[in-house]
């Protein structure tokens, strides 16, 4: 063993581009040397600390932290800069570290940070200086006295030894000592060539150009004490002292304590007794003066055990945003294990009544799990922004910031950035990109060979190799859809803030896994389209019909919309119209609130994995005996027949037979959800399998389980969360059922969200008896709107569905809202441009002026042009304008579809179906009437097209005509014979068998063709998923 | 020539046939495609298809970026070819591919004019090219029904071609994709229905493009026929009686004759590029020169110093019978023409000349220029260019963080290649590096691990002092294993 010695200029692939190991392997690479410690000192930032904390901890290693500190002018962008490294001594200064990090990053464009000499003289508190150049030790030596090292790094290049001469002399004249070591960028030299791609990636250049951009060797890596004592030899005391610094900052992320914020409280009570009033003064709105005693004893219990955890401010908090988004008339509802909460259920803050479907407290908060609860607020989507800002309002930018989002390499862009950075062929790259995430879920050389590239190549094999280190990097920061952190203090005192790309967004340096791995709270503040939807329906139903609803006061256990969703006849509800949700509802047939829930979990990753759904659906319907495989289960199971279903079902089952601790189950719910950390998961199956068939488990059933957690693992519903999700998809679905106009009309001035593209929604909506009439200039307003229809609603379409139109048209287009003279004074009054105007002609919008589609194009461009003149030009005579051919009812339709993605004039089909008939090809009402197993020819439009990672070499297909749709299966076979047919057709033929089974009618290709149809359209699309 | 970049990616790569080709604007994923083969078109790959996309369709769809390069040559071929068969040919310019030709007066030879036009089809198509030939009475009404098919097309008669030409759809026009577009949605679709809208009701909707297409087509804004000429050598013979071979007689001869064309090419607006020397020499195989000069030249002594040159690096196996001389031209612009005539006092022009003497002298690649590279091998700090220009010198500011007490740099001659050094010997070390005497002291490593993309080196450099005060520059080669000198301090 050589001397000791302790790395302190460490930077982690969280220096964004530049680092080139994970911060866990440089803390395990350490450990492995020897060393006593390793520092961490990312680049102007500290994302990474919490990953090395929880590896450090681990493995018994310190790590002191700190950051290298960019120094200059902020006012100079183009100014000379320095750098620093500041490491902390005490939560005093860790908190002066984020506060000087914060307003670097503040002021600084995103993914830089400068701070000045000042402003880190005032931040000095608590901190120790390193000092890698010589400028900035004259100015701030004095501000660290006794805190601060000349850093004399050394990596064998020819260009340092003037450098270090001259950090000498400046130590020397500051009277500063020196302290050595070399500048770690990866844990092993093996990473050299990765941080050679990064450099390169970091200036967009390729790596034969890259020159003197790149270091000249590989000595930046992570050295033993022997070759750091070897490297110092001639100055053995610069590098015991790194030691001594090591020892004297001894901060560690562990003394962080964290402090809800403490709510604006009535004067004279405390915070626990102020939750408890409000909780009871909601429970007695909800059950009455007579509160249950089940729901009681449940509501006491829980404000004990918040009020031992101290978690009263959190619940307190949550309780003001719901409040705000009351008074704001912003639809909102809890969801996630929230919803396991009576007091949260009391507050307000959810919607379902956890006594009544019996969900279990303990998932939301435990006193053995001892973390911070975590409560999601679905928020309608549009307004959402109104709340978070809010929020800001409300804490302060200081008190309240946004959990990041760290964007990382995956398969697909560590091909493209790093074949770009070796010089592979641009279009090749496309190419194997393209195969990845769906014929190849990595990178391996059966995709290089399928995308043209030559395995044996020197270039291809650094692509795959690195490629592979590179996947799971950090790339850069983006910002969490909803996570807020909030803090009694300052919040900047914790992690640093910085402004995200979003205007008027700042957010912090840490992800979500970091904040749960400090057991630190954050408020989850989601935008849900579907929320926004139903807000648009009340206000239609309000003011059309006079009703006054909302989602509380949407009747209960309607047999009519059951039997709807039953039927499969869901487009646009909320979480049960996806095509396989749809395929479910006629097998599980729906009849009660729960049966709901059941259906909004079931068809997930988790229970098609672990092939739990045909079980369960054959002990509904009494085909199949209900049995537990253990006697244990009986309890947790027997919700659901026995079959598991729900996330924490399969958490249960490891806890009760797999012999899990409670500490282990809750390390099985983290892995589950950072799924896309890879292995994770797989680090339990053979503790887990091998545990539960020692207690006595079918081993078959036992894989099947682990299969399932796999599947949870992509995408998985805990009870309380599906039972949420299923408040919604009942509200949705009951407006569909008994006010399908206004559903349909609100769900259209909701998009983009579901599953369907709007000519679907009109489609359906006309199939339920609804009208639907076309923009007019006349009548049109930007969103689509309902006028009378006999005793009906009648839905007319808004200006939003113009291609193309956006802020500009509709600030024009609300300036003047009509009616109109003539085409004139339209042009004159909205001031659209002439592509919006030609746009509006060809979607008919003139119509209401007696101006037909074509010659609508020639009068309105020539009013444009004439008003675009600077001294406008007396206009063409229109009576002598030449006239153009009107056009015919499929071209109607198509034009329709080109300019506005659906029509109300008719379906794309009906052009065909004479033809069609002549054929006897059946329109889909017909075919799904036939016979099991019958062979069928059917042409339909192309809606959606899904290949789902459950179903492997199964595509799903939905084919649409004007009497309904056609649900298709192609499997891999018949896929890759008419592949190019099967991947692009908007309209398409099949051959096929039916096949008819509990009321779920799929049609299974043998053969795809080309109805050759005379009126392809060009604005249909299909939707495809993946 | 329909689709004429397709076809000349068609000829160059005959072992594709039968495979889906497409033209794209450049090599990229998002570059559209121009124009689809038949294969590809059946494929659904479309012109205007991403090439991404049309990969997506067919994996081994052929996707072709055809520079102006390779269409001006094609351009030049095609011209050339049409020159047997028609004296006077226009290769339009703003559309490669379309030639107008005039083919009055080419009935007496060739028979008729349906014959000409078969000829002139036949001999494009034994180029391998796929061309379509028209014979018309208009231009505009000629262009259409070029567009409009293949092989060869005769029209008997102004009305019947006014007619055919109407029905030609606007889709085979190349049109703007914008005018394209909006004409469709009024369902304007032949140049007939073109030609009945006002134009000027099309140029206050769509701008002079669509106006000027009107015009075209209804034939008032056609320009004159304009036939282009070859460009040629300009070639003189000068015989030499009787045979003589010394340079300075033979220089005198040329002398003359290099005026006379100077000012000919003058006149035509071109400049000398390259002279070619063809010496026809007295019972000795000929002999052949070519001097290239630095630009566009009419600067007939310069030529001359040139030539005086080169005849003086070179001896002639017998004297010479008759020079034939070449001139190599190019066309050159009025202003470009006063330059080059122009002789300035004293400038970097001078400079390139006279190193241009040097070059025609020793040859070409015998003047270079150390220009600054960037890389971490010492011999990839700089690059050898062989350039004659002399850019202005523009030294560096000294470093104002050195001081003057810091050591002066050591200044090396680099070797121009490492010289390998024997193995460090295990006995008498002091002998190693030879008539250098003993290694003294040894200063570093240095180290450079770097290229692994392409070929890894990995080299520790030293300096080393020698008992005989030399110091060295030497490295060892980590891969190899052995060392080397790379230079010597000065």
């Amino acid at each position: 063993m050589g001397a000791r010695y302790v790395p302190l200029l460490v930077k982690s692939n969280f220096s964004f581009l530049e680092g080139a190991s994970h911060p866990a392997e440089l803390v395990e690479r350490a450990h492995e040397l020897g060393l006593p410690a390793v520092a961490l000192t990312d680049r102007d930032g500290v994302y990474g600390v919490v990953a090395a904390h929880v590896k450090a901890l681990e493995l018994g290693i310190k790590v002191p932290l700190g950051a290298e500190i960019t120094l200059g002018d902020p006012d100079r962008p183009d100014g000379p800069r320095s750098r620093i490294v500041l490491l902390a001594e005490n939560r005093l200064g860790w908190g002066n570290l984020c506060r000087l990090l914060s307003k670097g990053r503040l002021r600084s464009a995103k993914g830089s940070s400068v701070v000045t000499s000042r402003e880190v003289e005032d931040f000095a508190a608590g901190l120790v200086a390193l000092f890698p150049e010589p400028a900035p030790l004259a100015t701030l030596a004095s501000t660290f006295e006794g805190a601060a090292w000349a850093y004399v790094a050394r990596h064998r290049c020819a260009e340092a030894e003037p450098h270090e001469r001259a950090l000498r002399s400046a130590a020397r004249r500051a009277g500063v000592p020196t302290v050595a070591g070399n500048e770690v960028l990866y844990h092993v030299a093996a990473r050299q060539s990765l941080q050679d791609v990064l450099t390169c990636i970091r200036h967009g250049v390729p790596l034969a150009e890259a020159g003197r951009l790149l270091r000249p060797n590989a000595e930046h890596d992570l050295k033993t004490p022997h070759a750091m004592a070897e490297l110092f030899a001639d100055d053995p005391d610069s590098l015991a002292r790194t030691v001594e610094i090591a020892e004297r900052c001894a901060f560690s992320l562990a003394e962080i304590r964290y402090r809800y914020p403490a709510e604006e409280r009535p004067s004279g009570k405390s915070e626990r007794e102020w939750l408890a009033e409000l909780a009871w003064q909601g429970a007695y709105e909800r059950y009455g003066q007579h509160v249950p005693g089940d729901v009681a004893r449940q509501i006491e219990r829980e404000l004990a055990l918040i009020h031992e955890l101290d978690y009263g401010g959190y619940f307190l908090t949550m309780y003001e945003i719901v409040q705000f988004c009351r008074r704001a008339g912003i639809l909102c509802q809890g969801r996630g294990s929230a919803a396991n909460s009576a007091v949260c259920y009391c507050l307000g803050v959810t919607a379902i009544d956890p006594v009544r479907l019996d969900l279990l407290f303990e998932r939301f908060l435990s006193r053995e799990r001892n973390e911070p609860p975590d409560i999601d607020l679905d928020i309608e989507h549009e307004r959402r922004e109104e709340v978070i800002q809010w929020v800001y309002e409300r804490y302060g930018r200081r008190r309240a910031a946004m959990v990041a989002n760290v964007i990382r390499y995956r398969s697909k862009s560590a091909v493209r950035e790093v074949g770009k950075v070796l010089g592979v062929a641009e279009t090749a790259l496309d190419r194997l990109s393209k195969l990845l995430g769906s014929r190849f879920r990595d990178l391996e050389v059966d995709a290089l060979d399928h995308s043209g590239l030559d395995r044996e190549s020197e270039t291809h094999r650094h692509l795959l190799r690195i490629v592979d280190e590179i996947r799971d990097f950090p790339r850069h920061l983006s910002i969490h859809p909803g996570g807020f952190l909030l803090g009694h203090e300052p919040v900047d005192t914790l992690v640093p803030i910085e402004p995200a790309t979003m205007e008027n967004r700042t957010v912090i340096q840490w992800d979500k896994y970091a904040v749960e791995d400090l057991g630190l709270f954050k408020v989850d503040l989601l935008g849900l389209g579907a929320l926004t939807m139903a807000h648009h329906c009340f206000d239609l139903l309000r003011e059309h019909r006079g009703l006054d609803l909302d989602l509380a006061r949407i009747p209960a256990d309607d047999s009519a919309t059951y039997e709807m969703v039953s039927r499969s006849d869901t487009v646009g509800v909320f979480q049960i119209e996806s095509r396989a949700q749809m395929s479910m509802l006629p097998r599980l047939k729906p009849k009660t609130f729960y049966d709901l829930v059941i259906e909004v979990a079931i068809v997930r990753p988790g229970p098609i994995q672990g092939d739990m759904v045909h079980p369960y659906l054959r002990r509904r319907s009494g085909e199949e005996k209900e049995i537990y495989p253990h006697p244990a289960l009986a309890r947790a199971l027997k919700k659901t027949l026995g079959v598991p279903i729900f996330q924490e079902q399969v958490m249960k089952i490891a806890v009760l037979v797999g012999g899990y601790t409670g500490g282990e189950a809750d390390r099985l719910r983290r892995d589950m959800a950072a799924w896309k950390s890879s292995g994770r998961i797989e680090r339990h199956h053979e503790k887990l399998v091998s545990r539960m068939v020692e207690n006595g488990i079918d081993p078959e059933f036992a894989e099947r389980i682990f299969s399932q957690i796999r599947g949870f693992g992509e995408y998985g519903f805990p009870e309380s969360h599906a039972a949420s999700f299923a408040l919604i998809a009942y509200a949705t679905a009951w407006l569909k059922c008994h006010h399908p106009a206004a559903f349909a009309c609100s769900l259209l001035n909701a998009q983009p969200m579901g599953f369907y593209a709007p000519s679907t929604i009109v489609e359906d909506a006309k199939r339920h008896g609804v009208s639907v009439r076309p923009v007019c200039v006349q009548r049109s307003a930007w969103d689509c709107t309902l006028e009378p229809d006999g005793p009906d609603l009648a839905i007319r379409m808004g200006y939003r569905w113009v291609q193309g139109y956006g802020t500009r048209e509709r600030e024009g287009l609300e300036r003047a809202p009509g009616p109109f003279r003539d085409a004139e004074q339209f042009v004159r009054m909205t001031g659209l441009s002439a592509k919006a105007l030609e746009r509006l002609a060809e979607a008919g919008g003139f119509d209401g002026l007696g101006l037909s589609r074509r010659d609508a194009i020639w009068r309105v461009r020539e009013i444009a042009a004439r008003h675009g003149d600077a001294i406008p030009l007396s206009g063409e005579d229109p009576r002598r304008a030449p006239r153009f051919r009107d056009l015919s009812r499929p071209e109607e339709i198509l034009w329709d579809y080109r300019t506005t993605h659906h029509s109300v004039r008719g379906h794309p089909m009906i052009g065909a179906r004479e033809r069609l008939r002549r054929a006897k090809i059946p329109d889909a009402c017909t075919l799904n009437a036939q016979a099991d197993g019958s062979r069928a020819r059917y042409v339909g439009l192309v809606i959606c097209r899904q290949q789902p990672g459950t179903a492997t070499g199964v595509t799903f297909y939905t084919l649409e005509d004007e009497t309904g749709f056609v649900n298709l299966v192609v499997w891999r076979p018949t896929f890759e014979k008419f592949s190019v047919l099967a991947r692009t057709a908007v309209f398409l033929g099949v051959t096929g068998k039916i096949q008819s089974e509990n009321g779920v009618i799929h049609l299974i290709a043998d053969e795809l063709w080309d109805p050759e149809l005379a009126l392809a359209v060009d604005g249909a699309q299909a939707r495809s998923f993946h | 020539m329909p689709a004429f970049p397709l076809q000349i990616v068609r000829r160059a790569h005959p072992d594709w046939t039968g495979d889906p080709v497409v033209v794209v604007e450049d090599d990229r994923p998002t570059s559209r495609v121009r124009y689809a083969n038949r294969e590809a078109r059946a494929l659904r790959i479309r012109p205007g298809t991403r090439f991404a996309q049309a990969q997506s369709l067919a994996a081994r769809v052929h996707g072709v970026v055809v520079d102006d390069l390779q269409i001006a040559e094609a351009v030049e071929e095609i011209f050339l070819a049409l020159l047997e068969h028609c004296p006077r040919v226009e290769p339009a310019a703003d559309c490669p591919g379309l030639y107008w030709l005039d083919p009055n007066g080419l009935e007496a030879l060739f028979g008729s004019t349906d014959t000409w036009a078969d000829r002139v089809h036949d001999r494009l198509l034994a180029q391998g090219w796929m061309p379509a030939v028209v014979v018309g009475w208009q231009r505009s009404f000629t262009f259409a029904l070029a567009r409009s098919r293949t092989g060869v097309c005769v029209t008997s008669d102004p009305g019947a071609e006014r007619r055919d030409a109407s029905a030609v759809p606007l889709t085979r026009l190349d049109l703007p994709p914008s005018l394209r577009d909006a004409l469709r949605k009024l369902d304007v679709r032949t140049v007939g229905e073109l030609l009945a809208l006002p134009c000027e009701g099309l140029r206050v909707r769509w701008g002079t493009e669509a106006a000027t297409l009107h015009e075209l087509l209804s034939g008032r804004a056609w320009r004159p026929f304009h036939p282009q000429l070859p460009v040629e050598p300009w070639i003189a013979r000068i015989p030499v009686d009787p045979p003589d071979d010394d340079p300075s007689r033979l220089l005198f001869g040329m002398k003359n004759v290099l005026h006379e064309l100077a000012a000919k090419l003058e006149h035509n607006s071109e400049g000398i590029v390259a002279v070619g020397l063809d010496f026809t020499l007295d019972h000795a195989p000929p002999h052949r020169e070519r001097i290239e000069t630095a630009g566009p030249t009419l600067d007939v002594m310069r030529l001359l110093d040139l030539v005086r040159l080169r005849l003086s690096g070179i001896s002639l196996a017998a004297p010479v019978e008759e020079i034939e001389l070449r001139l190599e031209t190019r066309r050159v612009h009025a202003h470009q023409l006063a330059l080059i005539k122009s002789r300035p006092r004293r400038d970097p022009v001078a400079a390139a000349k006279a190193l241009a003497r040097v070059q025609a002298a020793f040859g070409r690649g015998s003047v270079v220029r150390a220009e600054p590279a960037d890389g971490h091998l010492p011999e990839q700090r700089f690059r050898w260019v062989a350039r004659v220009d002399l850019p202005v010198a523009r030294p560096v500011a000294e470093d104002p963080m050195s001081s003057s007490s810091d050591p002066s740099p050591l200044v090396r001659s680099l070797l121009p290649v490492p010289r390998p050094l024997p193995d460090v010997p295990a006995h008498e070390k002091e002998t190693w590096l030879g008539r250098h005497g003993a290694v003294e002291r040894l200063l570093g490593p240095d180290r450079i691990a770097t290229g692994w993309w392409a070929e890894r080196t990995e080299r520790d450099y030293y300096f080393a002092e020698t008992k005989t005060g030399e110091i060295l520059w030497i490295f060892f080669d980590r891969a190899e294993r052995r060392w080397y000198l790379h230079g010597i301090v000065d």
